[in-house]
């Protein structure tokens, strides 16, 4: 017992509260933006919360600051911007980091991203994105709402789903990417438009990165054909047209499912992406109505028609860039032997292979409505 | 048992010798100094000399009256026959007319009797006493429970008195296995104290360890069954009472039904049961008495009440001064503006609200009624309000604190072990953090894992796990589902088949 009892004694004695750092004494980061300096070295630009006690009658100002600072390498800035804050800089909370295309340049990505998977409070699900413009400029924009810019653009990030006009990209998806056969990895385009009154934070799109360089951008029909191959597609739109392209009408995606699967054909590599997509047209130029289920064919036709025309899009793109779908890496493991016979001259092999489709579509709930209003 | 230590030299006389003025004399001695102690002579029937012996205030004087004096010096004076010898047996069986005669010669036993409140009659010429029942003394009546309130169901509660006591038992259990024991405790009180329990209910085991550690128990005086639960229990330095504690007659006899062993001590309003269960502590008269589905929703948030109180406090200083990752981020702004600008360190804070908690909580419950909106006020005003605004604490504490309060209060049968927990949370986090707080709880599993009350696992029916008994613990199954009795106390059957309708087709 008196053993035990001096056990304790000691040991709570000598632990002395371990570990223990109070929330008043970390800088909490929200966001992170690389460019590059004036002289060409890397500028880290860190957004920190800036919290106001809640009972004083001076109002603390702007609910977040930012720190900026300089140096040679991504790691030293990191560390320098310490001293310009009177607490430690504290990541866990740091829900983005942004690369302006110039630090991609010169500096690379590929150390920021090694810094986020092994520093202990940083976290793998910190979303990256790239700007062809400045990344502090992004950081700095005003939301009409008056809130933490990190925070407005994470919900815009989050509710990509909505369109899947843009690409939803992680530190950890990027580590994967070097772990597997994929040369590139797509990231999110945030771009910021200026406007006479402020300026408008717009996500949309993809960037290229190749892990020193920066490669292109996707337009929208590449994003959303590589959402589509890659399964990551949401909900979105699809229009399309009928009747020999005088009609227009608006597709609305509710549901999908999706799959991309290398095959061997009589010895000839053949990708099949089939896909199971369920929604509802929502816009209809046409006066007449849908009820006359004659008429459907051309519709599912038309929609069907649209998926691949995005779907062909990323591959034509890829045909371009290299491969950033993956597709080497999905041979590399579904078709195993095939790859190791291969892997030499993937690159002469995979743009000759076809790629055949098997889109299902259905229309929704389209019966119930008499008439388009 | 009795009065062990005899003063002066006439208790070497143990018994009552045939003389009436010697007896007397010895009894006098005995009780010489008190001044509540009545010695009535009288002749019987004008020719024998008799004396009554008893403690004013302890005893029914109109039985007195109307039973023992009356009979013995009118009646006995206008009856023509009234014999000589072994005018004892006489009186006893034609003159006194009290319902409860004993005889006794031993003059300690006189004595214990008469301090109770019975009244002794010494006849000259006779070396034995009748003791006539004449209990009567102020007690409290029977009124609604102060501390287990309930919103259906019986609404009496236990006395001091323990012939009323054992009567309520009596009233809800009518039936002839129902045992009351006594035992005299205290070398000096000499407190009566009974157990109660169902024979052929109760295992048989039990009943003989309980018997056994209450005649084990020497101590000079008994004042509340707290005593004795005390004195009984295996685990005197575990945060976690082992024995259950009811002021209710129809908890004690639900319990006494299930197999426990009930503990009564006159002068004391709560009767203890044993062994306790854990789960016990969750469990309230009004769970039967209402519909199952909604009581398994109280006992869940019984036990979710339990466990916040407890953790609340820790699980702060855990997030605000360690793991600040496990905060959402939105909810981490908000921590951190309520934090900014405070001077003391979390765990600083925490320990100060958690000891100004339990101050206020003991104001409350010792300061006289009168003052008791002062306490109110302050607590409420001074420390909640004026802290914050003073910049002293944060807002988000001071909502911990008061959900610690008053999730505590939900479960009164556990407020002293939730205090005592909370506390060893509160330390073992605040120098270690999570790692501490993991400790913690695996200290308290394993402790509570180990206890073995009367040697029935506490944490049945969890751990051992008893399936049959889980209809009745976080969960409580319809009455006629829960077809047995809890397994570590025998597990006996208690409910047949469920009742069938004789309409056709119906489900009663």
């Amino acid at each position: 017992m008196k053993r035990a009892v001096l056990f304790l004694l000691i040991v709570f004695a000598l632990a002395g509260c371990y570990d223990r750092v109070d929330l008043n004494e970390v800088e909490i980061v929200v966001a992170m933006g690389l460019d590059v300096a004036e002289d060409g070295r890397v500028k880290a630009t860190v957004q920190v919360l800036n919290p106001s006690p809640a009972n004083s009658i001076v109002s603390g100002g702007e609910p977040f600051a930012k720190i900026e600072s300089v140096a040679d390498s991504f790691t030293e800035a990191v560390r320098k911007a310490n001293l310009y804050s009177p607490n430690r800089l504290y990541f866990a909370h740091n829900r983005l980091v942004i690369f302006s295309e110039d630090f991609v340049n010169t500096h690379g990505t590929h150390h920021v991203i090694d810094w986020i998977m092994r520093t202990d409070d940083a976290r793998e699900d910190t979303f990256i994105l790239i700007t062809s413009g400045k990344a502090s400029d992004i950081l700095a924009s005003k939301f009409p709402t008056g809130s933490i810019p990190a925070f407005e653009i994470t919900q815009i990030v989050l509710t990509n789903y909505v369109n899947s006009l843009a690409v939803v990209t992680t530190a950890f998806d990027y580590a994967k990417d070097r772990a597997s056969q994929i040369p590139m990895t797509v990231m999110g385009r945030v771009e910021q438009i200026k406007e006479e009154d402020g300026s408008l934070i717009v996500y949309k799109g993809a960037g290229l990165i190749h892990p020193h360089q920066f490669m292109d951008y996707l337009t929208e029909t590449e994003t959303k054909g590589y959402n589509w191959l890659t399964g990551r597609f949401g909900t979105g739109l699809i229009v399309a047209t009928v009747k020999g392209g005088s009609e227009k009408f608006t597709y609305e995606i509710v549901r999908n499912r999706t799959s991309l699967t290398p095959k061997l054909v009589d010895g000839q590599l053949t990708f099949v992406f089939s896909a199971e997509v369920t929604g509802r047209i929502t816009k209809l130029e046409s006066s007449k109505s849908l009820n006359d289920p004659f008429s459907w064919p051309e519709y599912l036709h038309a929609i069907e028609e649209g998926i691949k025309r995005e779907v062909r899009a990323a591959v034509d793109k890829a045909k371009e860039q290299g491969d950033f779908i993956g597709l080497g890496h999905l041979v590399m493991r579904r078709l195993p032997k095939f790859w190791r016979e291969n892997e030499a001259q993937w690159e002469q092999i995979w743009p000759e292979a076809p790629f055949v489709f098997d889109i299902k579509v259905e229309i929704n709930g389209v019966g119930k409505l008499i008439r388009f209003l | 048992m009795s009065v062990k230590e005899a003063k002066g030299p006439a208790l070497e006389q143990r018994n009552l010798t045939a003389d009436l003025d010697t007896n007397l004399k010895i009894i006098r001695e005995l009780l010489a100094e008190s001044n509540d102690v009545v010695i009535r002579e009288f002749l019987i029937a004008q020719k024998t000399k008799a004396a009554i012996l008893c403690v004013d205030g302890l005893l029914d004087k109109e039985v007195v009256q109307r039973n023992v004096l009356r009979p013995l010096i009118v009646d006995a004076a206008e009856t023509s026959f009234v014999p000589r010898y072994r005018l004892k047996d006489y009186v006893c069986k034609n003159l006194l007319t009290a319902e409860d005669i004993k005889e006794e010669k031993d003059i300690r036993e006189i004595l214990n009797k008469i301090l109770s409140g019975d009244t002794a009659l010494l006849i000259d010429k006779e070396d034995a006493a009748l003791i006539i029942a004449s209990r009567g003394f102020a007690t409290r009546s029977v009124t609604e429970p102060s501390s287990e309130a309930v919103v259906r169901g019986p609404r009496e509660s236990f006395t001091e008195s323990m012939r009323t006591n054992t009567s309520l038992i009596r009233r809800k259990i009518n039936n002839p296995d129902l045992v009351f024991e006594s035992f005299t405790l205290g070398s000096v009180t000499n407190t009566l104290v009974t157990i109660v329990y169902l024979k052929g209910i109760a295992k048989e085991d039990l009943v003989r360890e309980v018997k056994q550690r209450i005649r084990q128990i020497e101590i000079d005086g008994i004042f509340d069954t707290g005593y004795i639960e005390q004195l009984i229990e295996e685990h005197p330095y575990s945060p976690f009472a082992t024995t259950g504690y009811t002021e209710k007659p129809d908890v004690l006899a639900a319990r006494i039904l299930e197999g426990r062993v009930g503990i009564l001590v006159d002068g004391s309003p709560n009767a203890i049961t044993v062994p306790l269960l854990f789960i016990e502590k969750f469990q309230t008269a009004d769970d039967y008495y209402t519909r199952p589905l909604f009581t398994s929703l109280i006992r869940i948030i019984r036990i979710l009440s339990f466990t916040i109180s407890v953790i609340s406090p820790s699980l702060y200083i855990i997030l605000v001064s360690f793991q600040h990752e496990l905060l959402p981020t939105p909810l981490l702004v908000t921590f951190a503006n309520a934090v900014e600008g405070t001077p003391f360190p979390a765990v600083v804070e925490v320990g100060v609200m958690m000891f100004i908690l339990e101050i206020i909580r003991e104001a409350g419950v010792r300061m006289p009624r009168p003052i008791g909106p002062a306490v109110g006020i302050v607590g409420s005003l001074v420390m909640g309000e004026s802290a914050v605004s003073a910049g002293l604490i944060g807002q988000p504490l001071v909502i911990v604190i008061a959900l610690t309060a008053i999730t505590s209060y939900i479960v009164p049968t556990l407020y002293d072990e939730s205090a005592l927990l909370r506390i060893l949370f509160y330390v073992f986090t605040s120098f270690f953090g999570i790692i501490g707080f993991v400790t913690a709880t695996v200290l308290i599993v394993i402790h509570l894992a180990s206890l073995q009350p009367f040697g029935v696992p506490f944490m049945s029916p969890f751990m051992p796990f008893e399936g049959e008994d889980i209809k009745d613990s976080f969960l409580r199954a319809p009455l006629w589902l829960m077809k047995r009795r809890p397994q570590v106390l025998g597990g006996k059957k208690r409910f047949g088949e469920r009742p069938k309708s004789s309409i056709k087709g119906e489900d009663l």
